[in-house]
């Protein structure tokens, strides 16, 4: 249709910019060297105005103000639109085929899920056009302790992963009980892991959980029910670790229960039928001085699940700001690389989102997506979603 | 002490007393006051907003709506210190308040029934995120699934949430719900069937009429003939006529054309009752059978009311014996058994009412298409995951589409789906709104957020127009709710802030003038 030969017009005309002349012209570069950001999402989560980011090889320079960065060739801008650090999703589940994970024991320390990761897979695409560039990949929750999880960008060039060994990650959650493997049941799972943790504490195990069990590890632990989070929690702080907890249900004692002994916690994306306590969730982790990050579970949910979820929150209490960390900052810190991705400072990777506003309201959408300084995806060159089925005329 | 207020005095005060107690419409203007909200936003989906406006509610409709209003003595001010006033949300594919039991999935279903009128928690929370009206259909099943109504969120008399305010919305169908392309195929042609058998299920009405009247034209045409016979030989008709009641108690002789009586003449002719109402034969006794038989008296049952009639005017004719119904002649028509999926496919075919086809894949939607111009439908797509494939194709006959919940699996599986679905169709013109999927009573709440999603890529109050006025609109309840003008329903919400940015909170719901909701002063009223 109109699109297909508009398409490569345009990314021509992306691609060598014209010297902007007036404010209000879009300009949207192959590689900018600079950012005159109208409006952007600073490292706390608030939106701010007028800003400036200097782009140096694939890194932020510098931020300053939308003055000090000189209109002109190379100059990405976008009228009115919001610059945000790409989206990191939490917890997902993308590239992976068939199953990632090994159920005939259900402690694995030794696996971990980059070695089943297809990182050419659709999902990323997917991921990418809703403006998520890192996600957090993890195992299913299918068994005690899954191995390891891996953290990527969903495009670009150049190495595609950015931690192969990260976090490990536990389930104590219906999911992982299996019917002709032990454990069989929540009590005997619980015995089962302060077990291994208790002979991890004597060096009589794998190094993982060695390290797990000395405090000295990062954990993710699944946990639907809100007292499979607080044993999970209260047996992981007997051997000094706090863990991130993923949190699907809804009990509004929790939060404050386990305030202490969590470093953060990841929500799974709402649905329409989610209660207003689980939709309440965010807010009482949040004021319970616990941070809060969104997942996608990309492929089970689209990318925009993420937004959702942090409208959603909002709506039901949370503040804006911790909103809009909880869908950059926080699963950054979550997953290790907070001083790569994550935020728009200085030093970090240019991995940043051009949205037509602001990132929480749902009806924003993505115009262009960079990794590393480099455009990666936008709107108009991906074409709508229509041209993407529709028969197209070829030349 | 009374004895030292002087009579004229007393007078006055007695007066007053008087007055102030039983003078009903005064009191009646205290305690019915009026409500005027002032210092608010108002987006009126009928022009430009207010920028700075007040509303005055009288009873159930909105009076009067400005920059300034005349408000009347005695009416409640309430000061919405700059908040945004919207219509209230409309979901157009609901299931608030069914019951999860409802089932059902043919023609006889209705939606109605199945709505717990005391189901208060999912209409508070829905009136919390500023829903006022849905659209509830039947649920469940494929093909021709019943009939949908639309409810408004009102708090009533005696403690129920709602009210119905189009009790026949739309006729439902399903084309969507199997994974199998041969199951839906098979689909679209059973209702196409439907559609068939209901036409012809009219026509045979129709015909059942005009033979009726030819018939009852006969019959008085008969009554007269037989009456000038009668004239001529009156005592012959007395001998058959005592003989007609013993011709009863011979009514077992099978295939007996002529009872034996003396008959003096040979016309086989009824005899019609002597009062000239030829259907009034409710005093005879049971029919004979082997008139009956003979008669065609018809299938029992629904039928048989008419059947009924018939055999006993059988006997009447017998009873009289000399004129007796020639098997060819004067057959009473028999009524058609009812049929209550014709009789509803029929309104649908009169224009009575829309129909609701659930379809997401383009094949199916087009189906839909051929559908509705092959029967001179009225359709709305429900679903319509591919409408904007096939916008164009909508395009042609301005049909509506509803969406339903715009967050999909990112594997997208075999049905194609666009994040600007909504963008799409309104470039083509083709009207849409957003509808919560009608799946759980509880999902009506985030209609917001779905709007938001499917107007991604279009001007920042799109969705907000398609969740009032444009849902308004495919819903035929224009004219009732979703738009804010004088003489409207007050049916509209006061949000603490720009109702796109989820920070926002509903802070007031009026449904028909009513208050039913506002929100407790911890704010968010979350946790409870």
């Amino acid at each position: 249709m109109r699109m297909v030969h508009a398409a490569p017009l345009l990314i021509a005309v992306g691609a060598f910019a014209p010297v902007l002349r007036a404010d209000d012209e879009v300009s949207l570069p192959l590689a900018p060297k600079a950012v005159a950001a109208d409006r952007y999402v600073a490292p706390d989560g608030s939106l701010r105005t007028d800003g400036g980011l200097l782009l140096s090889s694939g890194k932020i320079k510098s931020v300053r103000e939308k003055a000090d960065v000189a209109s002109g060739k190379g100059v990405l801008h976008m009228p009115g639109a919001v610059i945000s650090p790409g989206l990191i999703d939490a917890y997902s589940f993308a590239g992976v085929l068939g199953s990632n994970v090994e159920t005939a024991y259900s402690i694995d320390p030794g696996a971990n899920v980059s070695a089943g990761l297809d990182l050419s897979h659709d999902d990323f695409a997917a991921a990418l056009s809703a403006g998520i560039t890192t996600a957090l990949i993890a195992p299913a929750a299918n068994n005690l302790v899954s191995g390891s999880t891996a953290v990527v960008r969903t495009g670009g060039d150049g190495s595609r992963i950015l931690v192969e060994e990260g976090a490990l990650a536990l389930a104590l959650d219906e999911s992982m009980l299996e019917r002709d493997r032990a454990p069989t049941s929540r009590t005997g799972a619980m015995a089962m892991l302060r077990r291994a943790l208790s002979q991890a504490k004597e060096g009589d195990a794998h190094e993982r959980l060695v390290k797990l069990a000395m405090g000295r590890a990062d954990a993710i632990v699944v946990a639907g029910d809100a007292m499979d989070a607080l044993s999970a929690a209260m047996l992981l702080s007997e051997f000094g670790s706090s863990p991130t907890l993923v949190h699907t249900g809804e009990r509004p004692a929790l939060a404050a229960d386990v305030a202490g002994m969590v470093s953060a916690v990841i929500l799974p994306p709402y649905s329409p039928s989610s209660s207003h306590l689980q939709l309440a969730e965010a807010s009482r982790f949040s004021a319970a001085g616990v941070p809060v990050a969104f997942a996608a579970n990309v492929p089970v949910r689209d990318g925009r699940a993420m937004r959702r979820s942090a409208a959603m929150a909002v709506r039901f209490g949370l503040g804006a700001n911790e909103a809009r960390s909880g869908l950059t900052s926080i699963p950054a810190a979550i997953a290790g690389v907070d001083d790569r991705v994550g935020s728009l400072r200085a030093g970090l990777d240019a991995d940043f989102v051009v949205f037509s506003d602001d990132p929480l309201k749902l009806s924003a959408e993505v115009l262009a997506v960079y990794i590393r300084g480099v455009r990666v995806w936008s709107k108009d060159a991906h074409g709508t979603a229509a041209s993407d089925f529709e028969w197209k005329v070829m030349p | 002490m009374f004895r030292s207020i002087s009579s004229p005095l007393a007078s006055p005060l007695v007066l007053v007393f008087l007055f102030s107690a039983f003078e009903s419409p005064v009191r009646a203007q205290l305690f019915d006051r009026a409500t005027v909200i002032e210092n608010a936003r108002i987006v009126t989906m009928a022009g430009e907003p207010v920028e700075k406006g007040e509303i005055l509610i009288k009873g159930s409709r909105i009076a009067e709506i400005g920059a300034d209003v005349k408000a009347p003595l005695f009416s409640k001010r309430i000061d919405a210190k700059g908040a945004t006033i919207t219509p209230g949300l409309i979901d157009a594919w609901s299931a608030l308040g069914r019951l999860p039991t409802s089932g059902g999935g043919d023609a006889t279903s209705r939606a109605i029934d199945a709505i717990d009128w005391y189901g208060r928690d999912d209409f508070r929370e829905a009136l919390r995120q500023g829903v006022t009206t849905a659209y509830v259909g039947p649920g469940g099943g494929q093909g021709v699934t019943g009939v949908a109504s639309v409810i408004q969120l009102v708090p009533g008399e005696s403690g129920e949430a709602g009210t119905v305010i189009r009790e026949d919305a739309a006729v439902c169908v399903d084309f969507a719900s199997d994974e199998s392309p041969i199951r839906r195929l098979k689909t679209v042609a059973e209702v196409r069937k439907a559609f068939r058998t209901a036409l012809e299920y009219r026509t045979s009405k129709e015909d059942y009429e005009e033979d009726l009247e030819e018939y009852l034209e006969k019959l008085k045409e008969r009554r007269k003939e037989n009456e000038k016979e009668d004239a001529k030989g009156g005592e012959e008709k007395k001998g058959d006529k005592a003989d007609g009641k013993g011709g009863e108690k011979k009514g077992d002789k099978p295939k007996e054309e002529t009872p034996p009586k003396p008959k003096p003449e040979p016309e086989p002719t009824p005899k019609p009752e002597p009062d000239g109402d030829a259907l009034n034969f409710l005093s005879t006794e049971a029919s004979s059978g082997s008139g009956a038989a003979l008669r065609g008296r018809g299938p029992r049952g629904e039928g048989g009311r008419d059947g009924g009639k018939n055999g006993k005017k059988d006997t009447k004719g017998k009873k009289d014996g000399e004129k007796k119904d020639d098997e060819d002649d004067l057959e009473k028509p028999v009524k058609p058994k009812y049929d209550a999926t014709s009789e509803l496919l029929l309104r649908a075919l009169h224009g009575e009412l829309p129909v609701r086809v659930r379809a997401d894949r383009s094949a199916d939607i087009v189906n839909a298409l051929e559908l509705a111009e092959d029967f001179d439908l009225d359709l709305v797509i429900e679903g319509g995951h591919e409408a904007f494939l096939v916008r164009d194709q909508l395009e042609e006959n301005k049909t509506p589409v509803v969406l339903g919940p715009q967050v999909h699996a990112a594997r997208r599986g075999s049905i194609r789906q666009s994040e600007r679905a909504g963008a799409f169709l309104s470039d083509a013109r083709v009207p849409w709104t957003v509808g919560s999927g009608g799946r759980g009573s509880a999902e009506a709440r985030m209609i917001a957020f779905e709007a938001q999603l499917a107007a991604a890529g279009m001007d920042d109050d799109a969705w907000l127009t398609k969740l009032t006025r444009d849902a308004a609109a495919i819903l035929g309840v224009l004219g009732k709710t979703g738009r804010l003008t004088r003489g409207a329903q007050a049916d509209l919400v006061l949000w603490s802030g720009d109702p796109s940015d989820p920070a926002s909170k509903v802070q007031r719901v009026y449904v028909a003038g009513k208050l039913a909701f506002v929100a407790d002063d911890s704010g968010q009223g979350n946790g409870n």
